[in-house]
């Protein structure tokens, strides 16, 4: 009798570990809460009882928060008035900048403008009014329809997709028991167990979100458990490794060199040698004096070999500046060396600006309507935008460039 | 002597007296027994009735906040009160604006040239003292303006502890003399402060609350979403992620309830939470896209709202805020404020 009753309140303890675990972590590294995105009555939306108009809209209601914090990665119209930028600083970036349009006059009759849609992936989000891309109707390079354009186009908001104890990804095995998006997470995954996908994105396995396109390659990453801050001191440096590329062509197979049949940046291929060493020797224009141990830039981030081994990837995700190791001819050139996947301050959602009108930074001072600097204000490097907008879209990494910057291109081919 | 019998003749007659009165109310017939419960019953409904759950009847929707060209499209906007006046304050892209009891707008400012960074949130003091929550560069300060939003100077906040060091304060609350800022994201603290920035008390919400052990599991962050001070000055908390609502006293208790779902009265994915002056709760569901109704032991009474196109519906409502009887509540897709009278029974 007493051992039934050791077995009753081990159960018991059980089951209140359990649900406690189950309350507290929402996403949980792969599916969420049901009822965190679902109505199972009165659902409004037009699929899936779906408590908002469409899928992003749902997405938004939690990421879509007041303030730079953690999961936000959209920014509210009430917080960025005209010469505000989006709160958010993560890998991301904020898809507030889509609602961003900057016009200027760099010379006297002339008018340049750098449109909102064309500083990001146009997510359909109608609660919030993000409307699909006005400009480009089809996916750049791909075939897919620029309304259907979802979160969970690129992301299974479900997560089935799971990192086995083995390494293996698949839909199903073992059950999904944390993230494997963090530097945090406890390598070896224990046997029995899996942990989520990097930030749950499709993958091998994956069904078709909306805009119909299937995933075949696995994208394997590793970001730091803080990541949603200002670099203003250290970088956020997420490790990037094996099929960040090919994962983009999904949509954008005409955009990778290796699936194109046209003349464009090579991507997913080892660096050259000489790439390697302007990456780690510059510092600036005209500035080659770096060296190997501190040369790393998130402004410009490689893939690191061709690895999904997540121990090595796990050790480079820091946001302290203890790994600034730049890289080796066995590390790649990714899209993402360039674009940020959500939004950026910049056309072409492209990490820093590459329409300077030759300086990216003027005067020794990020650029500015308003700065001080009256060369730093000219309209030609201000192009439209405030100081703290031009910082935020570099998301606050201090000007340590050269005291007039050209573009971060020269960061692998120093031509400056 | 004499003295001592009278005194214990008395006492045997007081206890006979009461053995006497013992009985009767054991010798109660079965009617009479009935009869008294029944009225003890009715005492206890009268006693109770103000603060039961049958007090509210429900709320009707009366207007959206709006100016002379009708109703003004905020999406999510801030909201704050002045009771003094019965006025309704608007933080949006960094201007204030300002609407009467009837939804008027009636004022505005905010470009007073003094005023630098985002202005975050508002409060109104019952002097008519404006205090600004402004951003600047991941810092914070607040502006104390006159009734006409002209700023008049900065607040020195003094004597933080250093365990405050890192407090960036998203909301700024008014109530009863004193300053309530939250920080609801990064370091989740509330400091009260006087009016002149002087620290009175400081609460630590992740170890109050025991949110403090998900702090180091990224993708398990615990956001408050939802914050307000009743006129008790207890301090009213929402935590989506874990489909909770707290209560904290101003003497440290903690009282929480709600649990995930999408029945009438279960939370889905909560925001902007309030009180009315009868310890009312309303709670903002933002997936719901309702305002649900609790006592003030928790128990649910009523919601209302639900998503549709009708001016009654919401959309994503947000923050929330009860003056006067009134409901005002922020809504996403540019469906502005919706002002709701709460009618009892």
């Amino acid at each position: 009798m007493k051992g039934f009753k050791v077995v009753l309140f081990i159960m018991a303890a059980a089951i209140v570990a359990l649900g406690t675990t189950a309350a507290y972590a929402f996403h949980s590294g792969g599916v969420a809460e049901c009822t965190g995105c679902h109505m199972l009555h009165d659902a409004k939306s037009s699929s899936a009882l779906l408590a908002g108009t469409d899928v992003s809209s749902t997405c938004i209601n939690c990421h879509g928060a007041s303030g730079a914090s953690s999961y936000h990665i959209v920014t509210p119209d009430a917080d960025m008035p005209a010469g505000t930028p989006p709160g958010n600083r993560t890998p991301g970036g904020d898809f507030g900048w889509l609602k961003k349009t900057y016009s200027w006059s760099p010379r006297t009759g002339t008018t340049s403008t750098s449109e909102g849609d064309r500083h990001g992936h146009n997510i359909v989000a109608a609660d919030f009014t993000y409307a699909a891309d006005g400009t480009n109707l089809l996916a750049p390079g791909g075939d897919m329809d620029a309304t259907q354009l979802s979160c969970n186009s690129c992301h299974d908001n479900h997560g089935k997709l799971r990192r086995l104890s083995d390494g293996t990804v698949a839909t199903t095995g073992a059950p999904i028991v944390g993230s494997g998006s963090y530097s945090t997470q406890v390598l070896p995954i224990p046997t029995g167990q899996a942990y989520g996908v990097y930030r749950l994105l499709r993958g091998n396995g994956s069904t078709a979100g909306s805009g119909g396109k299937t995933f075949t390659a696995n994208f394997n990453a590793v970001v730091p458990s803080t990541y949603n801050r200002s670099e203003a001191t250290t970088p956020t440096r997420v490790a990037y490794g094996a099929g960040t590329s090919d994962w983009c062509a999904t949509c954008h197979p005409d955009m990778h060199s290796g699936t194109s049949s046209k003349m464009t940046h090579p991507i997913n291929q080892g660096l050259s040698a000489d790439v390697v060493a302007n990456y780690n020797a510059y510092k600036g224009s005209g500035n080659m004096t770096g060296t190997v141990a501190t040369s790393y830039d998130s402004l410009v981030p490689f893939q690191t070999d061709n690895t999904a081994d997540y121990a090595v990837l796990k050790a480079l995700a820091v946001n302290d500046g203890t790994v600034s190791t730049g890289p080796a001819t066995s590390d790649r050139v990714m899209c993402l060396s360039c674009h940020r996947a959500h939004a950026t301050g910049w056309d072409y959602m492209l990490r820093s600006n590459v329409e300077g009108n030759e300086f990216i930074a003027a005067d020794g001072v990020w650029p500015g309507t308003d700065s001080p600097s009256t060369i730093a204000a000219a309209a030609k490097y201000a192009q439209g935008r405030t100081v703290a907008e031009t910082t935020k879209a570099y998301n606050d990494t201090t000007m340590h460039y050269a005291t007039y910057q050209r573009s971060l291109c020269n960061k692998c081919h120093a031509k400056d | 002597m004499v003295g001592e019998t009278d005194m214990k003749e008395k006492k045997i007659q007081r206890e006979n007296i009461t053995l006497t009165e013992k009985r009767h109310e054991n010798l109660l017939s079965v009617p009479q027994y009935s009869m008294a419960v029944f009225f003890f019953a009715i005492l206890i409904l009268i006693v109770s009735a103000p603060y039961a759950a049958a007090d509210i009847g429900g709320a009707y929707y009366l207007y959206n906040l709006s100016d002379f060209s009708g109703s003004v499209p905020y999406s999510w906007a801030g909201l704050s009160v002045d009771r003094a006046q019965n006025e309704i304050y608007v933080v949006y892209q960094n201007d204030i604006e300002v609407f009467n009891e009837k939804g008027m707008k009636i004022y505005s400012f905010g470009d007073d040239e003094n005023i630098s960074g985002v202005i975050y949130d508002v409060a109104v003091a019952g002097d008519g003292s404006i205090f600004l929550l402004l951003h600047a560069d991941d810092n914070y300060s607040v502006m104390r303006c006159n009734y006409r939003g002209e700023s008049v100077s900065e607040i020195k906040f003094r004597n933080f502890p250093p365990a405050y060091s890192r407090f960036v304060p998203a909301r700024i609350i008014y109530s009863a003399g004193d300053l309530y800022l939250a920080d609801l994201m990064t370091a989740k603290k509330v400091v009260i402060t006087d009016i002149n920035g002087n620290f009175k008390a400081g609460y630590d919400i992740n170890s109050l609350f025991g949110l403090d052990e998900f702090e180091n599991k990224p993708g398990q962050e615990k956001e408050i979403a939802g914050f307000s001070v009743d006129r008790s000055g207890n301090m009213l908390f929402t935590v989506p992620t874990i489909s909770r609502a707290f209560v904290l006293s101003a003497d440290g208790k903690v009282r929480s309830f709600g649990e995930s779902g999408n029945i009438p009265g279960k939370f889905s994915v909560v925001a902007g939470i309030a009180a009315d002056d009868s310890g009312n709760i309303y709670i903002a569901d933002t997936l719901k896209s309702v305002v649900m109704i609790f006592d003030k032991n928790f128990n649910f009474i009523m919601e209302f709202g639900y998503r549709g196109e009708m001016p009654e519906n919401l959309i994503a409502p947000r923050n929330m805020v009860v003056s006067n009887g009134n409901i005002y509540v922020s809504q996403a897709r540019k469906r502005g404020v919706s002002v709701y009278k709460i009618v009892n029974n």
